[in-house]
């Protein structure tokens, strides 16, 4: 928020001029209006079975336009070679015979499905969504930390923080352009129709694990604001390789499943034979081309923490350009002398599961004692493949309001994407997650991460008095003022002498201009 | 429209009613108690109407315990707050469903539950039967003012209807007997149903009048009749629109056909036979809608396809 000489940076003006005369009480009472609002919507996220409301942090995040142009295309590029390669992968291979990246480190990833090796999906689409986690570095520069091209998941808070937001601090909003975020449902409703297998009317549903899940509220907004049915398993049924949702009226054909599952639970005939989370018989239907499966199956293997130090040669061997975004610098265990480098510097490092997620197994080198860093030393060289390390990378901060006070944080971004096969949409903003324990770099939510709400500003900012009027309060010209006012309200009989009243006197005063 | 959300909309609908209708009949035993202090049996006697009679340990149960068991209890489906919790435990499932206001309506009365009991507690049940009545009035006013009035919509009514059926006949059940004037007001009251008597029979109240009122009364929307001809209509159209005809509307149909046409002193002389026909149709009726409109998947277990 602030520049080195303790001026509010330009993009954060409007945010601190409103929120500096506020006293620590007024803050409060604001960060537990939303907080209320948030369990009365039941905005909630499950974490060993409780509920708990995503903690909203009260100070948005800003990102100037100039900024978030490149940002957007730079994940768009990423995309794109990322959507490539998994058509070649699942496809002819060609990546992998010119040996850009290993063949081995392809086909042993757990994500790598044969089981839908050679299908194409409709549209030709394998990434639907994807989020894109970003960070900024020391110097300021944005980089990619990761990409999620399964079921990336978190846009249902940044429309959600976006709406609270707008009631708590209309003042905010009114001071400056910011891109809105509720196009969201629209678009992705639009990428489903058009990678729908041939149909003029396609059926689309949500699929979901159901209540428990953690992100079931998700589930829930985005099936009600595409305004189709949210499905779970057992509500739906494979036969002749056509899938049907079952209805009070019999067995509906669906041509669209936007899965909010993973693939081992998908289909238990193909996968995991104890679930009953999924369909039988769902991947025999994709791969005959009668329902589209939003993600595809198997793009996994093209985001877990190994393959992502890859992704830059990809971009530039499909896409003949180098990469907008970095990525963070990341050293792969299985080359000797990356292993070497790091083993001696492990205390600087930060070690992470290449198929982890959730902050969950991350050994942060800074904090560990001594016999911690002997133990992840142990599990590296047990399987220098499931690890990548990284230098730790001083996350960007941002105010944050803490027991009452403003206290810089640490953030990342995961902004969304949704592709349609013609072209990559990127949500303006995305979620921004920032770690609430002091110092801490982990910012998930399962292990105590909140949000803010991140705006995205329409163009470059231009000083608008805070305290300035509100806007015009009829909107529109003469015309249109006139047209919203002709039918008076009606009033029952108890409300008829005071009309008269009006009416006398009106008539009266109609007389009196007439004399 | 989904089987599964039909299913659960059927059940929030039985849920909400029933946590309306099990305040409404504690109200009136409390009440009752109060008036005819001797009377020991009153516990008893509402457990018996709740269906939960039988055990050793209710047989001993005196009306505070079961206000205990029948009020606060959420683990007990046939309490209050365990049929706040359950229908905001299937509200859950339908959210993209349910329109936004009464979803929030459900889930901020789950909230606000505990809070209610402890106060409850320290100031006396009727506190309590009040605020759910009044919550149950809320959710139920948004489910007819912003709810679409589609096929989900009649299954929540049906549900609705059918429980408020069953739990009218459970309340008159535990009363039926009794000729005591300000008995029967209090019923009405609970029931509110008071004002429509008074202004349909002024201020005379006889037992015959009551259950008149309260089972016959085809403009008062808490009477049996009013609530029977709603599940008729809504299961009529739900099957129209679904091709065949349905055999719970039959059943429905007669029962309500029976009771439309049976005069007052036959009804004052028949009651307990009236009320048992009236639960045994909703039972059966209820049989009906969940073999037709929610019938379940079967577990099936299967065999991994070799890799490819």
């Amino acid at each position: 928020m602030f520049d080195r000489f303790g001026r509010p940076r330009e993009t954060y003006r409007v945010i601190h001029d409103t929120l500096r005369p506020q006293t620590s009480d007024d803050l409060l009472a604001r960060t537990e209006a939303l907080s209320r609002a948030y369990r009365d919507r039941g905005v909630t996220f499950a974490l060993s079975g409780e509920e708990r409301p995503f903690p909203l942090d009260l100070v948005p995040r800003v990102i100037g336009a100039g900024d978030w142009a490149r940002l957007e295309s730079g994940i768009i590029q990423r995309v794109r070679a990322l959507e490539m390669f998994l058509a070649d992968i699942y496809g002819e291979g060609q990546v992998l015979d010119d040996g850009v990246v290993p063949r081995q480190l392809v086909h042993s990833s757990p994500h790598f499905h044969r089981q839908v090796y050679g299908i194409r999906p409709p549209g030709g689409v394998h990434i639907h969504v994807a989020g894109i986690d970003v960070i900024r570095d020391e110097h300021g520069e944005m980089r990619v930390l990761e990409d999620n091209l399964r079921s990336p998941s978190g846009v249902s808070y940044v429309m959600e923080n976006r709406r609270v937001m707008a009631r708590v601090f209309p003042d905010l909003f009114r001071a400056q352009a910011i891109a809105g975020v509720d196009d969201y449902p629209r678009q992705l409703l639009r990428a489903l129709r058009a990678t729908a297998p041939t149909v003029r009317n396609p059926r689309i549903v949500v699929l979901t694990p159901g209540v428990h899940n953690s992100a079931y509220f998700e589930h829930a907004l985005l099936a009600r604001l595409m305004g189709v049915d949210l499905v779970e398993g057992r509500d739906l049924i494979c036969r002749d390789d056509v899938a049907y949702v079952r209805t009070t009226a019999g067995e509906e054909r669906v041509d669209v499943i936007f899965r909010r599952i993973d693939d081992d639970f998908l289909d238990p005939v193909q996968f995991r034979p104890d679930t009953a989370l999924g369909v039988a018989g769902l991947v025999h239907a994709n791969r005959a081309g009668n329902v589209t499966i939003a993600n595809a199956i198997g793009n996994g293997v093209a985001d877990d923490k190994l393959m992502y130090t890859y992704v830059p040669d990809l971009i530039e061997y499909y896409l003949g350009e180098p990469a907008i975004l970095r990525n963070v610098d990341t050293y792969r265990l299985e080359d000797p002398e990356a292993r070497a480098h790091v083993l001696d510097r492990l205390d600087q490092m930060v070690v992470k599961p290449v198929d982890g997620s959730g902050g969950y197994g991350l050994v942060f080198g800074p904090s560990c004692t001594d016999e911690e860093l002997a133990a992840a030393r142990a599990t590296i060289l047990a399987e220098p493949r499931g690890w990548i390390a990284q230098p730790v990378v001083t996350l960007s901060t941002a105010p944050t309001l803490v027991d009452g006070r403003l206290r810089p944080r640490h953030l990342d971004l995961r902004p969304f994407a949704v592709n349609d096969g013609e072209k990559v949409w990127v949500l303006p903003g995305g979620l921004t997650r920032v770690a609430l324990p002091e110092g801490s770099l982990v910012v998930n939510s399962s292990q105590g991460g909140g949000s803010k709400d991140t705006w995205v500003l329409k163009e470059a900012v231009t000083p608008a008095p805070v305290a300035a009027p509100p806007a015009a309060v009829v909107p529109g010209d003469k015309e249109a003022r006139r047209e919203a006012a002709p039918v008076p309200l009606q009033f029952g009989p108890a409300d008829d002498h005071e009309r008269q009243h009006q009416q006398e006197l009106q008539q009266q005063q109609g007389e009196g201009g007439a004399c | 429209m989904l089987s599964r959300i039909a299913e659960s909309l059927y059940w929030m609908g039985r849920y909400i009613e029933r946590a309306d209708d099990t305040a409404r009949l504690l109200d009136v035993h409390v009440h009752r108690m109060l008036a005819d202090a001797a009377d020991e049996n009153v516990g008893a006697t509402l457990l018996a109407a709740m269906g939960l009679a039988g055990s050793a340990e209710v047989e001993a149960v005196d009306l505070w315990r079961a206000t205990e068991l029948l009020a606060y209890d959420p683990d007990n489906p046939s309490s209050v707050a365990g049929s706040l919790r359950l229908a905001r435990s299937n509200a859950r499932g339908l959210r993209e469903t349910l329109a936004t206001e009464v979803w929030e309506a459900i889930n901020r009365t789950h909230h606000d539950l505990d809070a209610q009991i402890r106060a409850a507690r320290a100031l006396g049940p009727y506190i309590f039967f009040r605020w759910v009545r009044e919550r149950v009035a809320l959710i139920g006013g948004l489910i007819d003012s912003v709810v679409l009035h589609d096929d989900g919509w009649r299954f929540l009514t049906i549900g609705r209807c059918l429980e408020r059926v069953d739990m009218t006949a459970r309340l008159l059940g535990a009363v039926t007997d009794s000729d005591d004037a300000s008995q029967w007001s209090s019923v009405l009251v609970s029931c509110g149903a008071n004002d429509a008597f008074l202004r349909t029979y002024g201020g005379e109240i006889t037992r015959t009048r009551a259950l008149t009122m309260l089972l016959q009364a085809e403009d008062l929307p808490r009477s049996v009749a009013y609530a029977l001809d709603l599940a008729e209509t809504s299961l009529r159209e739900i099957a129209t629109a679904t091709g065949t005809p349905d055999t719970a509307v039959r059943i429905i149909g007669r029962v309500r056909a029976e009771l439309t046409y049976t005069g007052p002193d036959d009804l004052a002389r028949t009651t307990e036979a009236t009320l048992t026909r009236l639960q045994d149709a909703c039972r059966r009726a209820d049989e009906l809608v969940k073999a037709r409109y929610f019938r379940r998947a079967d577990l099936i277990e299967w065999q991994a396809e070799a890799a490819i």
